[in-house]
């Protein structure tokens, strides 16, 4: 229970993880429920992580990432976390407009166009364009097979054409309004 | 835009700078280590940081059966193992206390052994409460280090004081030390001394873009970490925490602690509950092995519930006897063994050393059995931790000589 040497050695292992991925299992919990509640998230995430310290794998990541999304559901009420979301994917967009370097309206628009899709579509994209990770990881961090990950990422793809298309139009108008019905299920 | 241009690649040069923390604000990681972590997972050993040892010095193999004992003069630092905790207020070893009852026969089996120590434990004249409970350990583990053609040992030892506050107006005190490294034995010191005598070791983890742990021959400053007694965390958390130690598969307070089961079978039930609601620990042999050693060894009960522990301990299966042994600080006592496959696939046999004369746990060690299909003694030295003081006590805690832990 206290510090024995053997903790000594866990708590070296742990601390070495802790500062390879404290980032990315930040941007997950940022990218699923918003800055406001992503600090508390990464805690959960961290603290589980030291608990079970043993049965983590070699490549901690996706395992990480599977008990961040956990966390995100288990945690907050749905509509704390969407809230907190809505804030998020605003200031996203008002980010992406205010920069004043190339390809500005086309990173307001695709920013737009993510926040018009199911919570389900996000995940799996940023999973692979944001968080890095291999289709295969980002299955495991979803936990569904990677075959049913190729056909739902092939959907979720088209739907992300789809709302590019419209969005457009919307992100140079005016910046987007987001109501929690439109993206939660 | 480009009909050609892939969704995914535009996505990913939509990232928001927002997905990052700001530099400098990731808290420390000590804010998650300082919390009690299942025994289970700490012995389990980690399958690609294995000690795996060449063979066994000879002077090793010869009180192999006990412990292995550091003369000051395998050591590099000039800090032997009796070199003490630095500003330690003098310690109480346990072997110093008077024995409370004249020596009987000396017991022979684990069961004897056990049974002896329970007796003893619960007609001892400690105390049963105070402000604080203390205690007070040194470690010891091994790393294997150096060329690939000549690898050797070195013995890497640290210090723990903790002073639990029992009251939520005390403050308590968490210090802990690096001792320094030394080569382990003669052997180990000579192909050190071949690899240049080196004072700084980086010893390579086995996480994905990790920097090294660097081991140092140098002792460091005593470090002042969180205090464990204190509920820490915000919100729903701070109640989770107001548990601070730790017992079968989760938190508990020393109120719980304080309650737990006088009788061994009804203590072993009350174990066997905790598991049952764990998502940490589940129910074995080795589970109950750790439970009842960590009641006897480090957690703040009455002596009436260590005598419970060493109770269940003496019925439980795999508990075997080594017969008198040595701690790593030559204090003479008598050891019991349990040994697991851990998940490296070596047998890890976790070793109890007790004074039978008072039922004082003195020392764990943890020692390697090779990965035959059954276990093969008697092995190699892993780790110890020693126990320099262990009780309640209404005395001034230390003071550390270093700054809060930074982050």
């Amino acid at each position: 229970m206290t510090a024995t040497q053997a903790e000594v050695e866990a708590s070296r292992r742990f601390t070495a993880m802790y500062a390879a991925h404290h980032a990315r299992v930040y941007a997950y919990a940022v990218s699923r429920a918003g800055r406001e509640l992503a600090d508390d998230i990464v805690s959960e995430t961290f603290l589980v992580a030291w608990r079970k310290l043993a049965t983590i794998p070699a490549a901690p990541l996706p395992w990480l990432l599977g008990v961040a999304r956990n966390a995100v559901r288990e945690r907050y009420r749905d509509e704390v976390r969407q809230a907190s979301l809505a804030d998020e994917m605003r200031a996203w967009v008002d980010e992406a407009d205010a920069d004043v370097a190339d390809q500005v309206t086309e990173r307001a628009a695709v920013l737009a166009a993510l926040a018009r899709l199911t919570e389900d579509d996000r995940e799996l994209l940023t999973l692979l364009a944001w968080h890095d990770l291999s289709s295969r990881e980002a299955a495991q961090v979803i936990g569904c097979s990677t075959a049913t990950f190729f056909v739902r990422l092939h959907r979720a793809r088209k739907r992300l054409r789809e709302a590019l298309s419209g969005a457009h139009q919307v992100a140079s108008r005016s910046p987007i309004t987001l109501r929690t019905q439109e993206y939660s299920r | 835009m480009s009909r050609k241009r892939a969704e995914l690649t535009m996505l990913a040069d939509a990232r928001p700078r927002r997905l990052d923390p700001a530099p400098g604000s990731r808290p420390d990681a000590s804010r998650f280590t300082a919390h009690p972590q299942p025994a289970a997972g700490r012995a389990a050993g980690w399958p690609t940081r294995r000690v795996i040892l060449a063979g066994v010095a000879p002077t090793v193999a010869v009180v192999a059966a006990g412990a292995v004992f550091l003369t000051a003069g395998t050591t590099g630092g000039g800090t032997g193992p009796q070199a003490g905790l630095g500003a330690s207020s003098p310690a109480v070893a346990p072997s110093e206390a008077p024995a409370t009852a004249t020596a009987g026969p000396v017991p022979r089996t684990a069961r004897e052994l056990l049974l002896v120590a329970a007796k003893q434990s619960a007609t001892g004249d400690a105390a049963t409460g105070g402000r604080y409970w203390v205690l007070e350990q040194e470690h010891g583990v091994l790393h294997e280090v150096g060329p690939k053609s000549r690898r050797y040992r070195i013995l890497d030892r640290s210090s723990s004081r903790l002073w639990y506050a029992l009251s939520p107006s005390d403050e308590g005190v968490n210090l802990t030390r690096e001792l320094g490294a030394a080569p382990f034995t003669a052997e180990d010191r000579a192909a050190w001394q071949a690899d240049g005598s080196p004072t700084q070791w980086a010893l390579p983890m086995d996480v994905p873009d990790a920097p090294p742990s660097i081991v140092t021959s140098a002792p460091g400053p005593e470090v002042a970490g969180l205090d464990l007694s204190k509920p820490h965390g915000a919100g729903k958390r701070a109640a989770e925490n107001d548990a601070p130690y730790y017992l079968a598969g989760g938190p508990i307070s020393a109120a719980e602690l304080a309650g737990l089961p006088t009788e061994p079978a009804t203590l072993k039930a009350r174990l066997l509950q905790r598991f049952k609601t764990s998502e940490i620990e589940s129910a074995s042999d080795y589970s109950l092995f750790t439970s009842a050693k960590s009641l006897v060894f480090d957690l703040p009960v009455s002596p009436q519930v260590r005598a419970a522990a060493y109770r269940m301990l003496a019925d439980m299966r795999g508990v075997t006897a080594l017969g008198a042994v040595t701690d790593q600080r030559g204090r003479s006592g008598m050891a019991v063994a349990f040994a697991r496959k851990g998940d490296g696939g070596n047998w890890v046999q976790t070793r109890l050393i007790i004074d039978h004369r008072t039922g004082q746990a003195l020392a764990e060690e943890s020692w390697d059995l090779g990965t035959g299909r059954t276990p093969k003694g008697p092995g190699t030295f892993r780790y110890y931790s020693v126990v320099l003081r262990l009780g309640f006590t209404d005395d001034i805690p230390p003071k550390g000589q270093t700054t809060q832990k930074r982050r």
